[in-house]
């Protein structure tokens, strides 16, 4: 059985307990169903009022009961989704505001139509005093709606399933997120009642780094062409000419300039202009593997990751038995580079053997990162931070086990695993953490808002979290 | 409303679109652990590299450790026990010219890698055929002028044995022509950076490298039997210098190895950043 018409059960279950006899329709109702054609007969209908929210806003809607299932008011439904309905041969035609769904049926019938396709109501449409009354779920589903949950909440527009990743807000607050599951990614944007659209179907565009203000975002292509795309209008610019790969986009504060790992060895650190797209190199020393570049938001200090690689030696013949590995050093380390001062050499900040991920740096100048454990030792992935001076690295939060942490308008809100579930905090520059949202939910990513809204994407889901509570965009 | 104007081609665009699993989607609390060492190629390295930063966002306690020093020493690594991952240029689980099987390793497909001859900047050449190429290497051709460029010496930068950049550019480049050490204008050299390094530092110059390495202004590709060296050309199968990469394994990987194989093979990796490396996906060679 679909959830949906699971979802549907309950709901009438839900609202019949709590709905309201307003009247009752006679002993014995003979009714002929005008020019419908059918006839139902119905012993001892009490028609009720309940309580329904479509797309949000509070509606109300006459239902029977009839063979043991709460029937809705066709009329009310159809007024709450914004459909029509005409009479046509007999049959009842109703068509959703967009008439992208057309439903037909006949009261008295169990079969009835959706765009053409023949399928069945569990309870055939009854008519009592003028009314008809129909199955909520299949009537929903077939006007292209969605039960939201068992309280009575309607979306007139079903939201979009799939399995979806890479989220980040526009500036009017609408999350874009890239669906993963179809022959191609697309970018898809989602207003908070989940109503949709194809945003952007550029494959390269998924992962696309959004600008401070929202405005746009910045992505690459396999020819090393840097592109931003609009989050209003969806059309894309190329930046500059320059085709070296470049990896590891990261926006300015002021949303001036991109920064990015530059070269095929990722050897170098530069910038883009985004008003001239012209590029400046801040490093070149030949030392390879570089990511995840970060910039103080005075632009005074940049921060990044080597991935230092292992040593593989043989002797001049390149024997099989002369080879040999060493992978004591191989791992991520962080390392600083003072860009106030010309001709400076980068910084090593760090040398344990953990892995090291989600870079960012905090406005009084410290860095942050994800420390992880390979041995186990240490069970949680810690947060660790790093003094602006870059002489010390401590635990930000020891007590939590970190699956990733953003920086965003000056906030660090850090998400986190728990036995079962996820929950997300805002940490203070002291380690005082404030717990955001909580959810029984694996959740992968997270991104916030220009205004500090939060969604995330939890087992595929796309999640707004508004007020500490959680709306599923996506199904 | 604009959120709906879309919706109908939507509609019927996700009717169209065939499901697929969503390759390496972690659980809040991924239990992934372990260590994974990939030693070989020169080529891939980077590839192996980037992989390994996005597959450890979603395993953080999967650690990768990479090193490159040419495609042999990538199933000779996993014959010693010394790496699980053998990055190779070739399916080293059967015979190439020049190297036998290592028997009982596994070839995992990863990516499509593309060669191209190089020369230096100062070359005025930019096409060369496969006979011209067999000249060169084999020693037979010495000067430029012979093949259409200037009365200067050709300097010959070939890369080590055992090079799968090497294996590859002989058997798909020279029609499976010999490269003949010289005892002047002839540099071997022990990876794809070096070869660069070369080409670029050296007038007169001719060598050959993954296109991954090809960008600046020191050096330029030429054309293969007057076909550009682009990924379009190698896809459309008109451009022959190209062979799969792998990563090799003692027998089939399991746990994390298998999980990592599992994401650079992925719609996900390969479709982007595998793409954006200028490497090309397996698939497209389907």
């Amino acid at each position: 059985m679909k959830n949906s018409k699971m979802l549907g059960m309950a709901l009438a279950t839900a609202v019949l307990a709590s709905a309201t006899a307003v009247g009752t329709a006679g002993a014995a109702v003979n009714t002929k169903a005008g020019n419908a054609g059918a006839k139902s007969t119905v012993a001892q209908i009490k028609t009720s009022n309940v309580k329904l929210t479509v797309d949000g806003s509070p509606v109300s809607v006459k239902t029977v009961t009839a063979e043991k299932t709460m029937l809705y008011s066709l009329r009310d439904l159809a007024n709450a989704l914004g459909a029509d309905i005409k009479l046509s041969g007999g049959n009842l035609i109703i068509q959703d505001a967009l008439q992208l769904y057309e439903l037909s049926l006949k009261v008295g019938s169990k079969d009835y139509r959706v765009n053409g396709e023949t399928v069945q109501f569990g309870t055939a449409p009854q008519q009592i005093g003028g009314t008809v009354y129909v199955e909520l779920s299949p009537v929903i589903e077939a006007l292209g709606g969605e039960i939201l949950s068992a309280k009575g909440e309607l979306s007139s527009v079903g939201r979009l399933s799939g399995q979806f990743d890479l989220p980040f807000f526009d500036a009017a607050g609408n999350v874009i997120a890239a669906k993963e599951d179809g022959e191609v990614p697309q970018l898809i944007k989602l207003d908070s009642a989940g109503r949709y659209e194809v945003f952007s179907s550029n494959q390269n565009a998924a992962g696309a780094v959004v600008s401070p203000d929202g405005s746009q975002a910045a992505f690459t292509d396999e020819n090393g062409g840097l592109y931003l795309l609009n989050t209003v209008s969806g059309l894309v610019k190329q930046l500059g000419k320059d085709t070296s790969v470049k990896t590891d986009l990261s926006w300015s504060q002021d949303g001036k300039s991109l920064y990015f790992i530059q070269g095929d060895k990722q050897e170098k650190i530069a910038y883009i202009s985004v008003d001239t797209g012209k590029v400046t190199e801040l490093l070149a020393d030949k030392v390879e593997n570089k990511s995840g570049v970060r910039v103080t938001e005075d632009g005074k200090k940049a921060i990044y990751f080597v991935q230092v690689t292992g040593k593989a030696e043989t002797d001049k013949e390149g024997t099989e038995e002369s080879l040999k590995i060493d992978y004591s050093k191989a791992g991520t380390q962080v390392f600083s580079l003072d860009l106030a001062t010309k001709d400076s050499k980068p910084v090593q900040l760090t040398s344990d053997a953990y892995n090291k991920l989600y870079l960012s740096v905090l406005a009084d100048g410290r860095a942050i990162y994800v420390s992880a454990d390979p041995d186990g030792v240490i069970p949680n992935s810690v947060l660790k931070v790093i003094s602006a001076d870059g002489k010390n690295v401590a635990d930000l939060t020891g007590d939590l086990d970190v699956v990733s942490a953003v920086v965003s308008g000056g906030k660090l809100i850090v998400l986190a695993a728990l036995e079962n579930g996820s929950k997300v905090y805002e940490v203070a520059s002291s380690g005082v953490k404030t717990e955001l949202y909580s959810t029984d939910k694996d959740v992968t990513e997270l991104t916030v808002s220009k205004t500090g809204t939060i969604a995330l994407i939890a087992e595929g889901k796309v999640v707004l979290v508004q007020g500490g509570k959680g709306t599923e965009l996506t199904k | 409303m604009k959120f709906f104007k879309k919706l109908s081609l939507f509609t019927v665009a996700s009717a169209l679109l065939l499901s697929s699993a969503i390759a390496g989607t972690a659980g809040a609390k991924d239990d992934l652990k372990g260590k994974i060492t990939v030693n070989g190629s020169t080529a891939l390295l980077p590839l192996t590299l980037q992989a390994a930063k996005e597959f450890q966002k979603l395993h953080p306690k999967v650690k990768i450790a990479a090193s490159g020093k040419g495609s042999v020493t990538g199933p000779q690594a996993v014959k010693k026990g010394i790496a699980d991952i053998g990055a190779c240029d070739w399916d080293a689980s059967i015979d190439v010219p020049g190297f036998k099987a290592f028997d009982g390793q596994v070839a995992n497909k990863v990516a499509v890698i593309p060669f191209a001859t190089i020369v230096n900047k100062s070359v005025k050449v930019d096409n060369l055929t496969t006979e011209q190429l067999k000249g060169i290497y084999s020693g037979k051709i010495t000067n430029w002028k012979d093949v259409g460029g200037e009365d200067e010496d050709i300097v010959v930068i070939t890369r080590s044995f055992g090079s799968g950049t090497r294996v590859n550019y002989q058997a798909k480049a020279l029609g499976g022509g010999d490269i003949v050490k010289k005892e002047k204008n002839y540099k071997e050299v022990g990876s794809s950076g070096d070869m660069k390094t070369a080409v670029a530092t050296t007038p007169n110059s001719i060598g050959y490298i993954d296109l991954t390495y090809i960008s600046g202004s020191d050096f330029k590709a030429v054309k293969h039997d007057g076909v550009a060296a682009t990924t379009e050309n190698v896809i459309n199968g008109k451009y022959k210098i190209w062979s799969y990469g792998y990563y090799m394994t003692k027998g089939e990987p399991t746990g994390a190895t298998k999980a990592f194989i599992e994401y650079v093979q992925s719609k996900k990796f390969q479709e982007s950043s595998l793409k954006k490396l200028k490497f090309i996906p397996i698939s497209a060679m389907k």
